[in-house]
């Protein structure tokens, strides 16, 4: 029996032909479900003594490379990030839309914790979580979210499954420090504390505006502000 | 997941019985659900009844009156009515911007106009699951005495966060209310009170029928900035309504009038006063968005009520006001 086009055929007589769903539901009725388990383990020997190191790391490191384009209102403080281009080499893409959704999810996630979101909690009313809804506790919408383009590497492991590396974590990690990079760029400043909020981006332009009044550091360079 | 308690819920088919069936102990006034509905959720309230107002269809009709020189826009109008309705974008541009600018798409398709108006005030201590309000003892609001945003304060100052209403008050609306003793009008300045518990002069039986915005014949450019975290769902955070009336229908002319109206700060919302220095002056002179910003800026102290920082929204509102008045300008 060959499988073509959406159809099940019989090789010797291929006029004997059903649609592919249709076979299937004639097997699964005399066999029970089709289907195979299998698993994957990461390697027993390849973790280290270093916390967190016993997660089961898989055998080979992925890596990433992000660039964001963005802007920063230096009246306000709010940062827009407009694109970003994410290249993961994931080893072999063993399918590669779902490894592009791990890219563009990973780099959604590490946008909002650089720009947006923040566990606080209020020591003044017993340790109580000042974001509990999804209201409060603000997570980018599709409005707020930047154009997003993968870009899969492909880098094939030997000791990974079918030559796989990772496509989890690791495409989210370097979105973070993108951010960071793209707003000193733009206006001068490091933030080294999540998120990189208006207030925040705020005031350390305005410390920075006070160091160059006091003749202390240079002005940044002036094309950094876009329309905002 | 929160449940809404149990409750009974009418649907009058008028005016008339809808005011009659409130006037029953323990019922509660319900148009879209948009607010109450997550405030019952919250157990902020606990009405028996609910009446409904969608099924009173004289409520929903958006009219220009041209005898009294009036738009008249029934309570039960969509805020997406509101938004795309021909006859308020020519004679309200800005209620069009303010009433496109709330919560989400979906939320708009669902929310009125009435109830936007009497949206209950909005507070981080309060509009909470009744679980996270039991381990700081509720508030004045709710189930306990204090008030967290004013260690001491007697007062409720849950902000009023909606953003029709600063809008309304800049063109000089009014409502009209229909109750057990008949039919009032009221401007719409004098609906509010300072008092984030009960912060309307509505009466309990009462209910709005109609927001009513007068027409003017003389030039004019109305603008409405509202600033928050994401592009959608979130309440104001700086909310700030501004009118001009001019000489001659174009920005550069002196302007005949101004009226700027800020939410989002307490209960009530704040008509910016000692505007009359930019009188006489150009629109576009830069010098009329200094002295605005500056005095929105002076006048207006956000409080800690709404989720974020109130010294950055105060310095946010005279960077807004300014960038609103040139997004004027530059309309032309
Ligand atoms: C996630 C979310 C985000 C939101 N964001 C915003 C926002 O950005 N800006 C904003 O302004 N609002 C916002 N809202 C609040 C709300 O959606 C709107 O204010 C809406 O216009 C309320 O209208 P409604 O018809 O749904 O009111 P309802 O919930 O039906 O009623 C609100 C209150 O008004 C009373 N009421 C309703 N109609 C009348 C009437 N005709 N006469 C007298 N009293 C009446 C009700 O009894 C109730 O107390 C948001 C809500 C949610 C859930
Ligand atoms: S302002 Fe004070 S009393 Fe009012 S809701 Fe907030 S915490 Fe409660």
């Amino acid at each position: 029996m060959a499988l073509i086009q959406r159809e099940a055929l019989d090789r010797e007589d291929p006029q004997r032909r059903v649609p592919i769903a249709e076979a299937f539901w004639w097997a699964e009725e005399d066999h029970g479900l089709l289907g195979e388990v299998g698993s994957y383990n990461t390697p027993k020997d390849r973790h280290g003594e270093y916390r967190g190191g016993t997660i089961g790391a898989s055998p080979a490191y992925s890596f990433t490379a992000h660039i964001a384009d963005l802007s920063v209102d230096v009246e306000t403080g709010v940062t827009t990030v407009h694109k970003v281009w994410v290249a993961h080499d994931c080893g072999q893409a063993l399918s590669r839309r779902i490894v592009e959704g791990q890219m563009e999810g990973s780099v959604y996630m590490g946008f909002a914790e650089a720009i947006m979101e923040e566990h606080v909690v209020d020591p003044e009313h017993n340790g109580e979580h000042t974001g509990p809804s999804l209201l409060d506790y603000r997570m980018p919408t599709f409005l707020d979210t930047p154009d997003i383009e993968a870009l899969i590497v492909e880098a094939p492991d030997a000791q990974g499954p079918y030559g796989a590396k990772e496509a989890g974590e690791g495409p989210l990690h370097p979105i973070i420090p993108a951010i960071a990079n793209g707003i000193y760029d733009a206006v001068g400043v490091r933030i080294d504390r999540l998120p990189f909020s208006p207030p925040r981006v705020l005031a350390a332009i305005q410390a920075r505006e006070a160091e160059v009044a006091a003749g202390h550091v240079q002005p940044h360079k002036t094309n950094a502000r876009r329309a905002g | 997941m929160l449940r809404l308690p149990r409750l009974d819920v009418l649907m009058p088919a008028t005016l008339d019985e809808a005011v009659l069936a409130l006037q029953s102990p323990g019922s509660r006034l319900i148009a879209g659900g948009t607010d109450l509905l997550p405030n019952l959720k919250h157990r902020l309230e606990s009405p028996t009844m609910l009446v409904s107002l969608a099924g009173v269809r004289e409520l929903s009709t958006i009219t220009v009156d041209d005898d009294a020189q009036e738009l008249v826009i029934g309570a039960g109008a969509t805020l997406t009515t509101v938004e795309q309705c021909p006859q308020v974008r020519a004679h309200a541009p800005s209620l069009c911007s303010a009433a496109g600018l709330v919560a989400s798409p979906l939320i708009r398709n669902q929310a009125t106009l009435g109830g936007n108006v009497n949206l209950d005030t909005r507070c981080r201590y309060v509009n909470q699951t009744d679980f996270w309000r039991s381990a700081i003892g509720g508030c004045i609001k709710s189930e306990g005495t204090v008030c967290h945003v004013v260690p001491g304060g007697k007062n409720c100052v849950a902000a009023m966060s909606s953003d029709c209403v600063p809008v309304l008050i800049s063109l000089g609306a009014s409502l009209q209310l229909v109750g057990p003793n008949g039919r009032r009008r009221v401007a719409m300045k004098d609906y509010y009170v300072a008092d984030g518990t009960r912060h309307t002069t509505r009466e309990d039986g009462e209910v709005t029928t109609a927001v009513i915005v007068p027409l003017v014949s003389t030039p004019r450019r109305a603008g409405y900035s509202k600033w928050t975290v994401r592009g959608s769902i979130d309440f104001p955070l700086t909310s700030v309504a501004l009118c001009f009336d001019l000489e001659r229908d174009e920005v550069a002319a002196p302007i005949a009038g101004a009226t700027v109206v800020v939410g989002v700060l307490g209960a009530k919302p704040r008509v910016v006063t000692r505007l009359d220095e930019v009188v006489g002056k150009s629109l576009s002179d830069p010098e009329t968005a200094a002295i605005v910003a500056e005095r929105v800026h002076r006048q207006c102290k956000p409080l800690a009520n709404v989720p974020y920082e109130a010294p950055y929204r105060r310095q946010m509102l005279r960077v807004h006001t300014r960038r609103a008045i040139e997004a004027l300008v530059a309309d032309g």
